[in-house]
């Protein structure tokens, strides 16, 4: 089986707040769904989750807040904030843009 | 931008509530392992099996929270912070590491600053004057001397005829009296310059004006321009003194201006009060046997100081040529100006390479510690790389302890080193205003930035090969068993034997140079200055125009001060103890030779050479008959003697001036010479001709009073005082001093280069001590499980001391042999430098071979001997 393709720099972002857009999770729920989602498409290592949920909060995109958890243990939950769907529509709107545009070009035929 | 605002919460609490922080991160990563090893758990594994699988899953718990850390914003002070913290704790925790490496960086970069500070004024300042390269002397020279001054004729010959100057000045140094009314007198130096002196110097007067062409003319108005310390000290800078009168060795002279404080440089003029235009006679004009006068010319733009030398030795040649009855092998030379002489330079030079030589030792330790430290380190750095350090972070910390120590040792040697060098100032360089001797912060900043450099390369370079190791490698290999690599030992050990080189160098190059100073200052005089005191008279004023009336005064002040109490015997002479050489120097002519020859002319009462102890060697000296209207007559010396009558008695020839009025004096007696040691001129012992007349047929201008006495200087001094006042009211008595005080003046420069000097042969010596024990007992503290197993499998306590030790002889003999040699070529260097210093003593070279063996020897074996008493069972239990 051929290595799956890293996750081209900055998507790891978009799809963290697409997954938070749909309702607020968990850190290992978060990984669950990306895994659940994207197959074995997509490998996010579980190292690179926690980091780039971190960043994203401090970036002011997603909120956190300590929340009782299925199992009754305490987990802290993130959600989108306001902002973060905004910058998710800016960049779902840009990364349609981008692929379309290879799309294209990928679709040209050669003679 | 509202999503600042949702980010404020977060980022104050990463800021302010670390600790939270760290915990939630703690219970956020806990809980993503606990689920993921519930389902793991699923699978039908153990639980530790699916808690395990479930921390190699994300990669490691510790790498992500370090991960996680990264994007925290000012992540890099805190982690700095952290960094200094545990520098401080490794600082702390291998306190000999510590001492050694704070040690080396303080004595390396504080006493290495502090004493070039010293040499910086002497060597590198130039004059404060405009353009100095273009300054020169013109010395005379002859086979006895190349710094003989000038007569009044030569000189003007010499200003009429050159090319090469755009100014030729001469001057002559003077004491004056200044006697306002009603007031004691005061006695005042100045300078005698001819019209264009500050035109030469190019230096503009703070008030008024200075002197031109026209002030040096028969008949001009007497004139006179103040220098800034004694305008300062006598009138308290009176801005109204320009047009004022001062009355000057009983004349008035108007004062015309006065010249700025950086004017004055002690430390090449001596202390100046005032100085006033030449007058020449038209008598002296003629003058070509006097030669009083210092020359100093200012070279044309285009004008190398070797085509000026060239051209000066022709113009010497013509006059010569012209004046046959001169001494035909005198010739003259150009000179740069300088603040000492050459030779002094040199070895300041000397002194200033051997500054760098320390500092090398400084660097070369701290190379050594950090790298004996580093190997020792590779098992943490591999440790805390397996815990999760990034690599970045590790260099970081290994940058940072480099940094910690530097700092450490700078925080000592910086404030040091300042109070080290004003103290200095303020201990050798009170007297010498002009002479700045500061700390200058570039000197400091270049040591310690050498310090810190070789610090951070030293420490970082391993820390990197060490961070890029295989972990796993460095954490099979036992450290306490292991010994060091083969590579970075040999490495080390090639630093040991090279700091072992250069310190014997230093010590080797300073001791044979500090005994070379030694034994020309150790020179036997000719004469005994001990109980000898010497004072300044300054009797030029309208009260002893006439012989006579001299005469008289000298025949009083001799019974007066003869009656005091304690008193051996006194004498006048025309110059003070001969520590310097005699004041003047005049042409004489054999009766019936055509040579002619250089000899110091020395006017002398009879009492001189009982009073200063040369001894009497044929005839006799000269008694109170030798008056005038008696047979003039003279005492040489007994070079001259030998030299002009080598098989003849002396005794009974004529001697005179050359031309056409000789006015022969019999040689009556031959006395000792009096060897000057002059340093000033070139570090050679001067044995020149001199002559000795009698005071009661010559007169003398200036007199100093000379006496042999068991009494105390202080109390003679006003004594004297009195008893001159006693005769004239208006007389100044000054410069009192014993003969070895004046003798110590002479050396004080000697004395101060040896003791720079010997201050860096220990500096380099203990520098190198340190660094050895430094280096030797860290990386003996690494072998010590080695070192312990080897005795619990029975070696006995001499066998693990010789273990160590050998290495030590080896490392000692290989790099005092390097020394050695480069100590002997040293001195080679040494000799060539300075002709006139005597060769290093072989015995000098190898006494200082033996002490720095022993020396490393020791630091080599207090370790060793540590080591030798380790306990085996402890070192066995630690592993």
């Amino acid at each position: 089986m051929s290595k799956p393709p890293d996750l081209v720099q900055g998507t790891l972002d978009i799809l963290l707040l697409k997954i938070l857009a749909l309702e607020p999770l968990h850190g290992w729920a978060i990984s669950q769904r990306l895994k659940q989602v994207s197959g074995d498409e997509l490998q996010v290592s579980d190292g690179s989750l926690y980091p780039a949920l971190h960043k994203l909060e401090l970036g002011g995109w997603i909120t956190a807040e300590w929340k009782t958890s299925e199992l009754g243990r305490r987990a802290k939950f993130y959600s989108l904030t306001r902002a973060g769907r905004r910058y998710l529509d800016q960049e779902t709107a840009h990364w349609h843009r981008l692929t379309r545009a290879i799309s294209r070009v990928l679709a040209l035929k050669e003679i | 931008m509202r999503r600042w605002i949702h980010a404020i919460p977060a980022r104050l609490k990463a800021i302010l509530l670390r600790r939270r922080i760290e915990r939630d991160l703690d219970d956020e990563l806990a809980f993503h392992v606990a689920m993921q090893a519930q389902a793991n758990a699923r699978e039908g594994i153990t639980e530790t099996e699916a808690y395990r699988r479930a921390r190699v899953e994300i990669g490691g718990v510790e790498q992500v929270k370090e991960r996680s850390r990264d994007v925290v914003p000012l992540r890099w002070l805190r982690d700095a912070m952290q960094d200094v913290r545990y520098g401080l704790r490794g600082l702390r925790k291998s306190p000999r590491f510590t001492v050694a490496a704070v040690l080396t960086v303080v004595l390396g970069v504080g006493a290495n600053a502090t004493i070039f500070s010293v040499l910086n004024p002497l060597l590198f300042k130039p004059l404060p004057y405009p353009e100095p390269e273009r300054i020169v002397n013109v010395f005379r020279t002859s086979p006895q001397s190349d710094r003989w001054p000038h007569s009044m004729a030569n000189y003007l010959d010499h200003r009429a005829r050159n090319t090469v100057f755009e100014q030729l000045v001469a001057l002559t140094w003077e004491n004056t009296s200044f006697a306002e009314p009603g007031q004691p007198a005061d006695r005042l130096f100045e300078l005698r310059t001819t019209g264009n002196f500050f035109a030469l110097f190019g230096v503009a007067p703070l008030l008024g004006r200075t002197f031109t062409d026209a002030d040096d003319r028969t008949g001009a108005e007497p004139v006179v321009v103040l220098s800034y310390g004694f305008w300062q000290r006598r009138f308290n800078g009176d801005e109204a003194i320009v047009g004022r009168s001062m009355r000057l060795d009983g004349r008035n002279a108007t004062v015309i201006g006065v010249m700025p404080r950086d004017f004055e440089y002690p430390l090449f003029w001596g202390t100046i009060d005032l100085w006033r235009p030449f007058v020449a006679s038209p008598e002296l004009r003629q003058d070509r046997g006097n030669n009083y006068l210092r020359e100093f010319a200012r070279l044309k733009p285009d004008v190398t100081p070797d085509q000026a030398d060239a051209a000066m030795k022709a113009i010497a040649k013509q006059i010569l040529t012209e004046n046959t009855n001169l001494d035909q092998r005198e010739s003259l030379r150009i000179e740069g100006l300088h603040i000492v002489n050459p030779v002094m330079r040199r070895l300041s030079a000397f002194a200033f390479g051997l500054t760098f030589l320390v500092l090398l030792i400084a660097c070369v330790n701290l190379a050594n510690l950090q790298l004996a430290r580093t190997a020792a380190r590779a098992r943490e750095f591999a440790i805390r790389g397996a815990i999760g350090g990034g690599k970045g972070r590790l260099l970081r910390q290994s940058l940072t302890d480099s940094l910690v120590m530097s700092m450490v040792g700078g925080a000592i040697a910086i404030p040091l080193s300042f109070w080290c060098t004003t103290l200095i100032a303020a201990r050798q360089f009170a007297d010498l205003p002009g002479v700045r001797v500061v700390l200058e912060p570039a000197t400091l900043a270049f040591a310690f930035g050498c310090a810190v450099v070789t610090g951070l390369i030293f420490g970082a370079v391993p820390a990197w090969v060490a961070s890029r190791a295989d972990i796993n490698d460095v954490l099979k290999q036992n450290p306490q068993s292991m010994t060091a690599g083969r590579g970075p030992q040999r490495f080390r050990h090639g630093l040991i034997v090279a700091e072992i080189a250069f310190s014997l160098i230093i010590l080797a190059g300073a001791v044979s140079l500090v005994r070379g100073l030694q034994r020309i200052t150790a020179v036997d005089p000719g004469w005994r200055p001990d109980g000898v005191l010497a004072a300044r008279l300054s009797i030029a004023g309208p009260n002893f125009v006439t012989p006579e009336a001299r005469r008289a005064f000298f025949e009083t002040l001799r019974d007066r001060v003869a009656e005091l109490p304690g008193m051996g015997s006194v004498a006048l002479a025309s110059s003070s103890v001969p520590t310097m050489p005699f004041n003047s120097s005049t042409t004489f002519a054999v009766e019936g030779r055509q040579e002619t020859v250089l000899a110091y002319n020395e006017r002398v009462t009879p009492q001189y050479f009982d009073t200063i102890g040369i001894p009497l060697q044929r005839g006799r000296v000269f008694t109170a008959d030798d008056r005038v209207g008696r047979t003039p007559v003279m005492v040489i010396n007994e070079t001259m003697a030998r030299t002009l009558f080598p098989n003849e008695d002396p005794i009974g020839k004529r001697i005179g001036f050359r031309g056409a009025n000789p006015n022969w004096r019999e040689v009556v007696g031959v006395v000792g010479d009096v060897i000057f040691p002059s340093f000033a001129a070139s570090l050679s012992v001067d044995t020149a001709f001199e002559v000795y007349q009698p005071l009661a047929q010559t007169g003398a201008g200036g007199v100093n009073i000379l006496l042999r006495t068991t009494r105390e200087a202080d109390t003679v001094a006003s004594d004297l005082k009195r008893v001159v006042a006693a005769i004239d009211r208006d007389l100044p008595v000054y410069d009192l001093v014993t003969a070895r005080a004046a003798e110590q003046r002479q050396t004080a420069n000697l004395r101060l280069l040896a003791n720079v000097l010997s201050g860096f042969a220990m500096l380099g010596l203990v520098l190198a001590a340190i660094g050895i024990f430094g280096v030797v007992s860290y990386s003996t503290a690494q072998r010590a499980g080695e070192l312990g197993m080897r005795m619990a499998l029975g070696a006995r306590q001499s066998v693990v001391l010789w273990l160590v030790l050998r290495q030590g002889v080896g490392l000692t003999m290989v790099g005092a042999g390097v020394g050695l040699a480069g100590g002997l070529a040293l001195g080679r260097v040494l000799s060539s430098l300075m002709p006139n210093l005597p060769a290093p003593e072989i015995s000098i070279v190898l006494g200082a071979f033996a002490f720095m063996v022993f020396v490393a020897l020791a630091a080599f074996s207090i370790p060793a001997w540590r080591a030798s008493k380790t306990n085996p069972m402890l070192v066995l239990r630690h592993e």
